[in-house]
């Protein structure tokens, strides 16, 4: 009997917790179709203006492609850097392999406003000026780390006897990876893909530190915060934020079924 | 199986020894350098080489826009001497610790929850929970900064209820309402690694322990808690150092008592416009959370090892 | 989960204490030294105006519409301090627009090239006591073009608050604590402090600071917000968050606008005035393009904008005639621009401005 009270605790303690979660993001959506400026009730009514709004400001648009530039240039790289890395690890002995693996986790233990300062006095040392380029390199260094990770763990568990039997067969080194370490390893890679081109995208002190002329999505969001005019266009933006990191949640989640039914155990 | 973050993975070379192949093994080596030519190289010019020049300004110091080089501790015996610093770390370290606290507090049970009770969709609810950590960080607080705002959620549906005459004032810019949009903001963080120490539990122990009479509290005492350390531990460090640093949420939703480093630190090089003083206190900062996660490392360490 | 993976790594502990150690011991890497370049321009294709937000509104530029087929580009700054880093940092807009004050500082640090007047049409009808501000031209050559002009004082709420004086120790009521707002920079805030304790602001010694901090220490236990712009007060005032707030010219039109019952304050110890301006980046990208927004600014149907949608005074004489008295008096400027200065404390730049921005940074954080 007593089970089955704290069960039903726990339960409802966390259904709470999800909602206690969830509330607050879900005011994006609903005050994103309030026909009102201010964030506060009564509601005022249904209206999609400020989608359309949103679609029609060219600041916007093209701090969301700045993101996406650099998101995607990031995602790509530190997956490539990821994998590298993985492999170097997993398959090798050598020294100082221990002092390098710790290296390579540094970015993960320094705050970013640290990363950020450190980066803006490097840059204006160098004379270099503050750019897409800059915020890039910053988030490199901050995703790098997680890709690696994921790829370590995604690589280790593979039977190195497969490449043998591979290049037994007359296979020559790169064919061997091509063929078979690569297929295996893919959906490490789609989920390094998927969470470094989100830790950029979202990322906001390191932009805001490094920026130049060019914006990134969440400075433009900052630079908005401040108009009750602009802010229920920012939330629409929110909303459709949130409901693209479902669909690419989802997918992710896909993916991996996928790569657990595949793998080369 | 060793753990792999306190070591480096194992490569599985020994097959091709025992092959008899030592001269692949030579240039294998090189190999491993090579693959690791382009990290070294973001690691060395992205982090290695800011931070070391961070901490060469933090030796000079700023005339208008000239740097002058000289070597100079002033700007650390400022760090010491000035209260203004320490008092802004110590308070930054204080509510981390609070957001940290009460992250994990809140996170433990429902991964315990999803842990032991959830029988199929445990992948579902995590999915669940973590979905809102994608959205924009600066929404979300700007969310909590209109849930908590003079005419925000709370206050216009509490005088819409007839519950309060005028708005309270208490809940917004001050430092509670900085831990409680970071406590938000990092909830999703620190669930995951509990619930992962807690999945790993070998079942049979707890069974055994019910076999020789222990209650479900003393169950959960002695094995579930001290098992599950090297979760809390993971998700004390994965909450804590982040939000020391914060810019964002004290600067929208902390008042004036709810300055914290990272507000300081932007000061100093936007507006004060004294780069080596900033640089001192960043370098003093690092020190600081380093020591701090160290402390908490070794602490837990004895615990670890039991679990190991 | 791929991810819960790596959370399964890092919950088993993270790095070793050794590895962690010599991890930042391998950050210690040998420093290498440059000399510091000046940063390349950024050519982007049109103008560029820095300024506060606010300024954006089409009326302001008309003509340079009408030229160039599109609006200029806008990049926003909350306060010149954050403005003069930016450009330090390698930012390379084509118009800053700070006041007066900074104009010499940011000369000083190599930000600004000299503007030729002659290639400005509306120079001629600018007012002429503002052509020549104190710390606007060097060695004969015009490094500031006057744009606009106001006061900043208190907008308090008439029906939330029982003025005793029109005196700016309606900043230090405790009726009222908790529910007054001010600006966080030193350019707005520190000068008021320092003309209600009876000093020059802008030429302070170490007694006439330290009587400053302490009226500034007094003051933050009833300042609810420190603003890093007018919006943010505004909005506060308009939900009755805050009764008074600092603030320009500009809040009192947008407020009264809405149907709010506020008053701009006039107070005896001497009302704050202040000129703005644009200034031409030394590495302009758009130079041609940058001239022709300063032209369109400065003429007559930016200037009527400036005055009855804004809020604030225009640097053009001629449109001063197309406006009425009511209209200016309701946001408490006047015709005659020299009176309008000379009737209150004129803002300038602070002796030892780094002494008051530390100072200040310290009494806002609690000491």
């Amino acid at each position: 009997m007593r089970q089955r009270g704290i069960q039903s605790w726990l339960g409802l303690y966390s259904l709470l917790y999800v909602a206690f979660i969830y509330v607050p993001v879900l005011f994006l959506p609903l005050f994103s179709f309030n026909d009102g400026i201010y964030v506060a009730f009564p509601l005022k009514g249904f209206t999609t203006r400020w989608y359309q709004e949103m679609a029609n400001n060219t600041a916007l648009i093209d701090a969301l492609k700045n993101s996406v530039l650099v998101g995607c240039t990031v995602a790509v790289i530190s997956t490539a850097l990821g994998t590298l890395t993985a492999r170097a690890l997993t398959r090798y002995r050598f020294r100082g392999r221990k002092t390098i693996f710790g290296l390579i986790v540094v970015p993960l233990v320094i705050p970013f406003i640290i990363i950020g300062v450190a980066l803006l006095v490097l840059t204006n040392r160098l004379g270099i000026e503050p750019s897409l380029w800059t915020i890039g390199a910053a988030h490199l260094l901050i995703a790098t780390p997680f890709t690696t990770l994921i790829m370590i763990s995604r690589l280790e568990g593979f039977d190195a006897s497969l490449e043998e039997a591979s290049q037994d067969l007359g296979e020559t080194g790169w064919m061997t990876f091509w063929l078979v370490t690569f297929p295996l390893a893919v959906p490490g890679i789609v989920a390094s893909l998927l969470l470094s081109f989100t830790e950029s995208f979202d990322e906001f002190i390191l932009a805001f530190f490094l920026s130049g002329n060019e914006v990134t999505l969440p400075l433009y969001i900052w630079g908005q915060l401040r108009f009750p005019e602009r802010l229920p266009m920012v939330l629409a933006l929110g909303a459709l934020i949130l409901a693209a990191s479902f669909v690419i949640v989802s997918f992710a989640e896909w993916v991996r079924r996928r790569g657990v039914n595949v793998k080369g155990k | 199986m060793e753990n792999p973050i306190t070591s480096p993975p194992e490569p599985r070379t020994l097959a091709l020894v025992s092959k008899g192949r030592p001269r692949r093994w030579r240039n294998r080596n090189n190999n491993a350098y090579i693959l690791l030519s382009p990290t070294l190289f973001l690691l060395v010019g992205v982090m290695c080489l800011p931070v070391g020049m961070l901490v060469a300004y933090s030796f000079w110091t700023q005339n208008f826009t000239q740097i002058d080089t000289t070597f100079t501790l002033a700007n650390y015996a400022a760090v010491f001497e000035k209260e203004i610093y320490l008092k802004i770390l110590l308070r930054s370290i204080a509510i981390s610790l609070g957001v940290t606290a009460t992250t994990i507090l809140l996170a433990y049970p429902i991964a315990y929850f999803i842990a032991f009770r959830v029988t199929r969709q445990k992948m579902l609810w995590l999915i669940l929970i973590t979905v809102p950590f994608w959205t924009s960080y600066l929404l979300r607080v700007f969310a909590w900064k209109v849930i908590l705002g003079y005419n925000g959620v709370i206050n216009s549906a509490l005088i819409w209820l007839g519950l309060i005459d005028a708005p309270l004032e208490f809940l917004l810019y001050n430092p509670m309402a900085v831990v409680i949009t970071l406590a938000h903001a990092w909830a999703p963080v620190a669930i995951l690694p509990i619930f992962v120490s807690l999945e790993k539990i070998d079942r049979s122990l707890l069974e055994a322990a019910t076999d020789l009479g222990d209650t479900r509290f003393e169950r959960f005492m002695h094995i579930t808690l001290p098992l599950t350390v090297p979760g809390v531990t993971a998700s004390f460090l994965l909450v804590f150092i982040p939000t020391v640093g914060d810019y964002v949420t004290p600067q929208l939703v902390g008042g004036p008592d709810g300055m914290m480093i990272g507000n300081l630190m932007y000061t100093l090089f936007f507006r004060v416009n004294n780069w080596p003083m900033g640089s001192a206190l960043a370098i003093v900062m690092i020190f600081a959370i380093t020591a701090m996660g160290a402390a908490i490392w070794m602490a837990t360490a004895r615990a670890r090892g039991k679990v190991q | 989960m791929s991810d819960l993976e790596i959370v399964e790594r890092l919950s088993a502990g993270r790095l070793s204490r050794r590895e962690l150690l010599s991890a930042l011991a391998a950050v210690g890497v040998g420093t290498v030294m440059l000399p510091a370049r000046r940063a390349l321009a950024q050519s982007g294709d049109e103008a560029t105006l820095f300024t506060w937000s606010g300024y954006e509104i089409e009326g302001l530029h008309g003509g340079y519409n009408k030229k160039h087929g599109v609006f200029p580009e806008f990049t926003f700054f909350a306060d010149e301090d954050e403005a003069f880093q930016k450009m330090l940092a390698g930012f390379t807009p084509d118009v800053p627009h700070p006041c007066s004050y900074n104009v010499g500082r940011w000369r000083e640090a190599g930000l600004l090239q000299p503007i030729d007047t002659s290639r400005l049409s509306n120079w001629g009808d600018v007012i002429s006591s503002l052509k020549d501000i104190d710390g606007t031209q060097f060695d004969g050559q015009q490094f500031f073009v006057p744009f606009d002009w106001g006061n900043t004082s208190i907008l308090y709420r008439t029906d939330l608050v029982e003025l005793e004086e029109e005196s700016w120790s309606l900043m230090w009521d405790e009726r009222y604590s908790g529910r007054l707002a001010t600006f966080g920079s030193i350019d707005e805030t520190v000068p008021y402090a320092a003309i209600y304790a009876g000093v020059d602001p802008y030429n302070m010694s170490d007694e006439d600071l330290k009587k400053v901090r302490e009226l500034l220490r007094k003051q933050r236990p009833l300042i609810r917000f420190y603003a890093s712009d007018e919006t943010t007060i505004e909005q506060a005032l308009a939900a009755g968050e805050i009764v008074a707030g600092s603030t320009w010219n500009g809040s009192v039109a947008a407020l009264a606008a809405q149907g709010l019952p506020v008053a701009f304050l006039k107070p005896k110890e001497g009302i704050m005035t202040w000129v703005c301006g644009l200034t031409l980046h030394k590495d302009a990208p758009n130079i041609d393009k940058a001239y022709d927004l300063i032209d369109s600014m400065l003429s007559v149907e930016a200037g009527v904008t400036m005055l009855t949608e804004v809020g604030y005074g225009h640097a053009n004489a001629k449109a001063f005639e197309k406006v009425d008295d009511a209209t200016l008096e309701a946001v408490g400027l006047q015709r005659d621009v020299e009176a309008f200065l000379a009737s209150g404390v004129f803002s300038r730049q602070f002796k030892n401005r780094d002494a008051v921005t530390a100072m200040f940074e310290e009494v806002k954080a609690g000491l």
